[in-house]
């Protein structure tokens, strides 16, 4: 039984290192290919953001036009919350560029949640899951996670923002988006709480090791 | 740590060494070791029993309170 769980902790891990250094790979060669792609061209290049479809951007309505032929009972139609994101072809440098460093860290926190996760699945291939360490990387993991959908929902907002304030579309309404990303909090916190737990654990393994 | 273990005397008094008395117990030497040397956070009612037994004492024996 002991052999089967670090086979599966060790096969997870073998999967985590593969995407790990994929992200790597492939994160650092869009970051550095793109940026000299685009200057070798003089063209348009397209930008994709967040946006909310009608007006406000926290909770976007749009009032829909209504067919003849729908039945009275039914009116008033408005499509909420709905996001999308809009796709823009620039000829401005720094539209690509901006869009881009934004793009930086959060690749960066990508990887840097990706190598916490092999750290601590190594400790338990290696068949000492209790190890010190892991409580304060998985604090780390949570509070990362927490952080970064903070930030994400602000960037997005911003980002929008400022892209959009070029952009004037006649036939729908768009806004930046501002959504909360509600999940991924409940999920870093969750991470933090097991990381409570676990310092318990391994201070509980630290007392069992020395028991005679 | 304000519980002190005196095995190194009562083996010293009984002629035993750490080797022997962990074969006789069924304990490793290194966990032997740390309740010896008082690194021991806890010690089972089982081990303090086999200790007892087969060094033929009591536990005031081998533990002994000196407090902070």
């Amino acid at each position: 039984m002991a052999v089967e769980r670090r086979g599966l902790a060790r096969g997870l891990k073998l999967w985590l290192d593969i995407m790990f250094y994929l992200v790597l790979v492939v994160g650092a060669a869009w970051l550095f290919l793109t940026p000299v792609g685009a200057l070798g061209r003089n063209a348009e290049w397209d930008v994709t953001l967040p946006v909310a479809v009608g007006k406000n951007a926290f909770y976007p309505i749009l009032t829909l036009e209504e067919e003849p032929t729908s039945t009275p009972e039914l009116s008033h139609l408005r499509l909420v919350k709905a996001r999308g994101e809009l796709r823009v072809s620039s000829s401005t440098l720094l539209h690509h560029f901006g869009l881009s460093a934004i793009l930086l860290p959060a690749l960066g926190v990508l990887v840097w949640g990706l190598f916490l996760l092999r750290k601590i699945l190594a400790t338990s291939a290696s068949g000492h899951p209790f190890h010190p360490s892991n409580p304060e990387r998985l604090n780390t993991l949570g509070w990362l996670i927490v952080a970064a959908s903070v930030a994400s929902t602000l960037v997005e907002y911003l980002a929008g923002r400022w892209m959009l304030s070029g952009v004037q579309v006649a036939t729908v309404p768009i806004a930046p988006s501002l959504q909360i990303h509600g999940n991924w909090i409940f999920c870093g916190l969750l991470i933090l709480v097991l990381a409570a737990i676990w310092k318990e654990a391994v201070r509980m393994a630290e007392e069992q090791a020395l028991t005679v | 740590m304000p519980i002190l273990v005196n095995l190194d005397r009562v083996l010293l008094d009984r002629g035993m060494t750490l080797t022997e008395l962990a074969e006789r117990i069924d304990l490793a030497l290194p966990n032997l070791s740390i309740l010896k040397t008082n690194k021991a956070r806890a010690i089972r009612f089982s081990t303090l029993e086999a200790i007892c037994r087969e060094l033929d004492c009591q536990p005031g024996d081998v533990l002994e309170y000196i407090g902070d």
